[in-house]
């Protein structure tokens, strides 16, 4: 018997395959959540732990019942184990083939696929909303122009003017990439430094109420007009609103720009 | 596509991926698989993985930022986990006592397979150089970065492990004559 062929054979097995249960993937990004705050709240900077407590506050809306302190209760990957011997009709799924999984220590170069530029729609249909809606407690809002005092359209040196954010994370690219103070998620420049997105994770709300684990039919109700997943900010033609879903609630929310510049 | 690969591609590829929970979606079922190679079982693998997720996700943005390439660094991850976990509690567990997702036990489909019993019962180290080698199909030189060792150690974990695994393979061969 070959020893090699042996275990070639016994790493393809089809029974090596293990169903992810439908809800593994919330579990493990509350799970990130939570590993995120313990080691935030173990560090004592004045501004990580404002940023803990805006994190905290995202949570508490997100869910009906607020978690007693995240680190109490550790719920394990539930998982159902393939123990159908002959999967005759079952597809394989996804054994990763040895192509895709090779560890590939060079990063994919950025820039290579160009989509079309958004077509933004240039003119404004609804009017502004007005200004003025209360945020929940602990949100920064998301406006359609910006967040906090960080606006679309800043030159870099604006931005850091208003210290709103953490020093650069990335410009091997081209593009400038910096962490936001005001709540978890990042500010995207383009080639020519100025500021062309908004991606947050928790911390926010725009104006129209949609934050991070918003059920996805609130949120369309909230805008009529989206097209996919993404929608023009209303009362700033030249941007869009860009939701990520997960389990039906948003995960992510975006404030891109129409108007960008490539990098490199 | 995600939402976010319709962005601009002056967003940059971390911009691209950066979700954590669409990079987890689709990378679970492959990580669970590669996890059961990994520990030999599926609950050690589902802990495994959800352990070194958790990591992952809770410095995503760096992760994606650093390493270019989140699903190489998770499945290094797991390994280098994998290992230094053994390590840690072969010390500690003089007393056995069982983590608590192992009390509602599945029978392992691969209970009467000898060849994954002689792998199971191998130290996590050589486990791991076999994983890489056979599973990932990893040269010697790649395993040995994945892992932190020198391409020696690969060398030596690797044909130790060979030949653990051919003696006992024989011995239960012979045990059935």
């Amino acid at each position: 018997m070959d020893l090699e062929d042996e275990l070639n054979r016994l790493f393809h097995d089809e029974r090596l395959d293990m169903r992810v249960a439908p809800d593994a993937e919330t579990h493990v990004v509350a799970g990130a959540r939570r590993v995120r705050r313990r080691r935030v709240a173990l560090m004592s900077a004045a501004g990580v732990l404002s940023a803990a407590v805006l994190a905290g506050g995202a949570f508490v809306l997100a869910r009906p019942t607020p978690p007693s302190n995240g680190i109490a209760q550790q719920p394990t990957l539930p998982i159902e184990t393939t123990s159908s011997p002959t999967p005759t009709g079952a597809p394989s799924s996804s054994g990763p083939t040895e192509s895709s999984t090779r560890p590939e220590v060079q990063a994919p170069s950025a820039g290579t696929s160009r989509p079309a530029a958004p077509t933004a729609g240039t003119r404004s249909t609804t009017p502004p909303p007005s200004a003025t809606i209360p945020s929940p407690v602990g949100l920064a809002i998301l406006g359609p122009s910006g967040v906090g005092r960080m606006r679309l359209g800043m030159t870099e040196e604006q931005l850091l003017a208003t210290s709103q954010v953490h020093s650069p994370e990335r410009s091997s690219a081209g593009c400038a990439l910096y962490t936001s103070k005001t709540a978890t998620g990042t500010v995207h420049l383009s080639a020519d430094k100025t500021v062309v997105a908004f991606a947050f994770t928790s911390g926010v709300v725009t104006p129209e109420r949609v934050t991070i684990g918003s059920p996805e039919e609130a949120v369309r109700a909230a805008y009529s007009g989206m097209t996919g997943n993404s929608v023009r900010a209303p009362g700033n033609a030249n941007a869009t609103y860009e939701f990520t879903f997960i389990g039906g609630k948003v995960s992510k929310i975006a404030l891109v720009a129409a108007q960008q510049s490539e990098c490199d | 596509m995600t939402v976010a690969g319709t962005l601009n591609p002056g967003l940059g590829e971390s911009y691209a991926v950066d979700d954590f929970g669409e990079f987890v979606r689709a990378a679970l079922p492959g990580l669970l698989r590669y996890g059961h190679a990994l520990t030999g079982n599926p609950h050690d693998a589902a802990d495994l993985v959800q352990t070194v997720l958790e990591k992952v996700g809770s410095r995503w943005a760096r992760v994606v930022r650093n390493t270019g390439d989140p699903l190489a660094y998770t499945r290094r991850a797991m390994a280098n986990t994998h290992i230094s976990r053994w390590r840690r509690t072969r010390k500690e567990s003089l007393v056995a006592e069982l983590p608590d997702i192992a009390a509602a036990a599945t029978p392992d489909p691969f209970e009467n397979e000898p060849l994954w019993q002689a792998l199971r019962a191998l130290p996590p180290r050589q486990r791991a150089v076999i994983v890489l080698r056979y599973y990932e199909g990893l040269s010697e030189a790649e395993i040995a970065s994945t892992l932190g060792v020198s391409a020696g150690t690969v060398k030596s974990q690797a044909s130790k492990a060979m030949a653990t695994l051919r003696t006992r393979l024989s011995a239960t061969e012979e045990g059935r004559c």
